[in-house]
């Protein structure tokens, strides 16, 4: 203990640790003689806005709809207050049919269509992101930019986009008629590889950017150790390139597989309604049943956090998410 | 002093002409119409749109019905709305007009002896149709859509629960507001089975269903009339008719919200609406259905005519509306209408 004191900074009478120090006692922070309890202050000031902001739009929120989740319908999707697990039942499938296995089809349906989703945009955006950081700085700006500017157009006209270039009159799908690729008067939507196609174009740059910043802050110096060493492509990668950019590759994972899990908008203009994601049985509750879309929300959510904790599980020192 | 005078003139002035807050469909008023009632009366109609009944509703129930004074919502959320108690009794003293109502859509089943509510427009559910793929002297059936073996291309059903389970229900000749589980189900099976076929296009809105049509994508769409006008104004190629079985049928109507801030000037309205003159000219621009026998001699005679618009009275007879069947009910169509649309 006594050499802890004689060695750490609270020795000093500086830091937090130290003894004997009230919250008024000046202290030294950056250079600046100031208090404790000044600090104190600034220091809630400057968190108290986003502080606020979670609080007002995040945590109240989703207490609310933990709570809803957990109450009775009264009718016309109003909330009675008394506790139930019905509504979770219903969420896993037991309805005024008994048990029936279309909600746990739609839950699976959408982990799957949004890990798909996930694994073909990291896969197109790491290729893209080493591309980028390689060129000139000069261009790197324009790459990144081109990359961007799909999003000053809003989703829905996107996709409302991609389904003229999709449907049975286009010059896109007469090509694909003409290869065989499908029936002569068939069109490319609606179906899963239109609704796969419309997600990946959606979160692709939210894959390429983290990806993008770790890539270019790749220490080349290790791979070319690596390479003196002997050691060959595939264990160059795996030891010298996947270490570094795993904080990207996770954070890429992270930003893509979320919303994915909450889309609704693709499957439900590419897909035509023709096959139910969460989001779209949530949608669908708007309006209806509170406490039931409630429970469905808390669903959504739970998935999420299981997500980001799979895909956390390897890289935990990652700061993001 | 001269200023503080004019401030609190101009203050009077806007407290005298409380303003009459409406929350309707989108493009579904003509909009020299506001300014002609502010121009009688004084006092100002501000207009918010919403675009799908779920989200009127939800709006209202989130505590929106302060907001606004008169709403404009469809036949088949009404009880829901009397029983949230989100909407008032109306105060037929102060709308002479509905005088002007058409018999045929006075005490409607949603609201006996039209207590909350009075109609706005109406409009059938039916098939909107590429004229080039229906083979001639060939009738337009619910079979179009429902038996695989009168297929005449690809189809488009509509994304709206009771609508889309409405139709078929007429096409098996069931109850389109049974409340029995089983006949539901039936009901389901039949749209699942249509969805499930290589030549179904999937759901859509009515906007969308008429594009896919106009477009040359799909060859016939469930739509309500309404869009289906506004196609053919756009293409001679393609036609729209109710089925020979029948059809469910919307009104939308106009009701005083509970908590309404103005409700005399919101009942001053609905009875602006429903002059026989102004109900024309809102009909003809709207290209929808007047429900005011008054309005009817009144309309373009090319819009009385159009059958689209103004389904002749053999197809008038065969309409049926949607009914609120109370949350249990909803419940079981709500748990067959997601089989539907996730298997």
């Amino acid at each position: 203990m006594t050499e802890a004191q004689g060695q750490g900074p609270g020795a000093q009478g500086q830091g937090p640790g130290a003894q004997g120090q009230g919250p008024g006692a000046p202290t030294i922070d950056a250079g600046e003689l100031t208090t404790f309890a000044r600090l104190r202050r600034r220091g809630a000031v400057l968190i108290g806005g986003g502080a606020l902001w979670l609080l007002l739009f995040l945590a109240v929120p989703l207490a609310l709809v933990f709570a809803a989740a957990f109450c009775e319908t009264a009718g016309y999707g109003a909330v009675k207050l008394s506790l139930t697990w019905d509504n979770l039942g219903r969420v896993a499938g037991w309805g005024v049919f008994g048990w029936e296995a279309d909600n746990l089809r739609i839950l699976l349906r959408t982990v799957v269509v949004a890990g798909l989703t996930t694994v073909l945009c990291l896969a197109l955006a790491l290729p893209m992101a080493f591309w980028i950081a390689r060129q000139p700085q000069s261009r790197r700006g324009l790459l990144l930019a081109l990359l961007m500017i799909p999003f000053c157009t809003n989703l829905v006209i996107r996709i409302a986009g991609w389904t003229v270039l999709l449907s049975n009159q286009s010059w896109l799908a007469g090509l694909a008629q003409q290869l065989g690729a499908i029936g002569p008067e068939d069109g490319l939507y609606p179906g899963t590889f239109a609704v796969l196609l419309g997600m990946v174009t959606t979160f692709l740059p939210f894959a390429v950017l983290p990806l993008y910043a770790v890539v270019e802050r790749l220490d080349w110096t290790l791979v070319e150790a690596a390479r003196d060493l002997h050691s060959g492509p595939w264990r160059t990668a795996r030891h010298a390139i996947l270490p570094q950019i795993m904080p990207g590759l996770v954070a890429a994972g992270i930003l893509t597989f979320v919303p994915a899990l909450g889309m609704f908008l693709v499957t439900d203009r590419l897909g035509s309604g023709k096959f139910m994601l969460v989001g779209n049985l949530i949608q669908q509750q708007v309006g209806r049943d509170t406490p039931y879309l409630s429970a469905l929300c808390l669903t959504l959510v739970a998935a999420t956090l299981i997500g980001i904790a799979i895909l956390r599980w390897r890289a935990r020192e990652v700061p993001v998410a | 002093m001269r200023l503080i005078a004019l401030l609190f003139a101009v203050l009077v002035a806007a407290r005298a002409a409380d303003p009459v807050n409406v929350y309707m469909y989108s493009e579904y008023i003509d909009p020299s119409i506001p300014g002609e009632f502010e121009k009688k009366t004084g006092i100002p109609v501000r207009i918010s749109t919403y675009e799908s009944q779920e989200e009127m509703v939800a709006k209202l129930m989130a505590g929106g019905s302060g907001q606004y004074d008169l709403l404009v919502a469809s036949d088949v959320v009404v009880t829901q709305l009397v029983t949230l108690k989100l909407v008032a009794k109306l105060d037929q003293s102060k709308i002479p007009n509905a005088k002007n109502l058409w018999d045929r859509f006075r005490d409607p089943l949603y609201d006996k002896g039209n207590v909350y509510t009075l109609p706005y427009f109406w409009g059938p559910l039916g098939i909107i149709y590429r004229k080039d793929k229906l083979p001639a002297g060939k009738v337009v059936s619910w079979k179009l859509i429902f038996d695989e073996s009168a297929s005449i291309g690809p189809f488009v059903l509509m994304d709206e629960m009771r609508s889309m389970m409405g139709c078929a229900a007429i096409a098996l000749g069931k109850d389109v507001n049974s409340k029995d589980k089983d006949e539901i189900k039936t009901i389901g099976q039949t749209v699942l089975k249509a969805k499930q076929r290589k030549d179904c296009l999937g759901f859509d809105g009515g906007v969308g269903g008429k594009n896919k049509v106009l477009a040359g994508q799909a060859a016939l769409a469930v739509v309500y009339n309404g869009d289906a006008v506004k196609a053919m104004s756009e293409s001679a190629d393609v036609a729209f008719a109710v089925p020979v079985e029948g059809a469910p049928c919307a009104v939308d109507n106009l009701l005083v919200t509970s908590k309404a801030k103005n409700p005399a000037g919101a009942h001053a309205f609905i009875d602006f609406l429903m002059d026989a003159k102004i109900g024309a000219r809102n009909a003809d621009f709207t290209q929808y259905a007047t429900p005011y026998q008054a309005s009817l001699a009144l309309v373009k005679a090319e819009n009385r005519a159009n059958a689209a618009i103004y389904p002749s009275d053999e197809a008038m007879k065969k309409l049926v509306s949607l009914l609120d069947l109370g949350s249990d009910t909803n419940r079981i169509y709500d748990e067959v209408w997601t089989a539907v649309k996730s298997r």
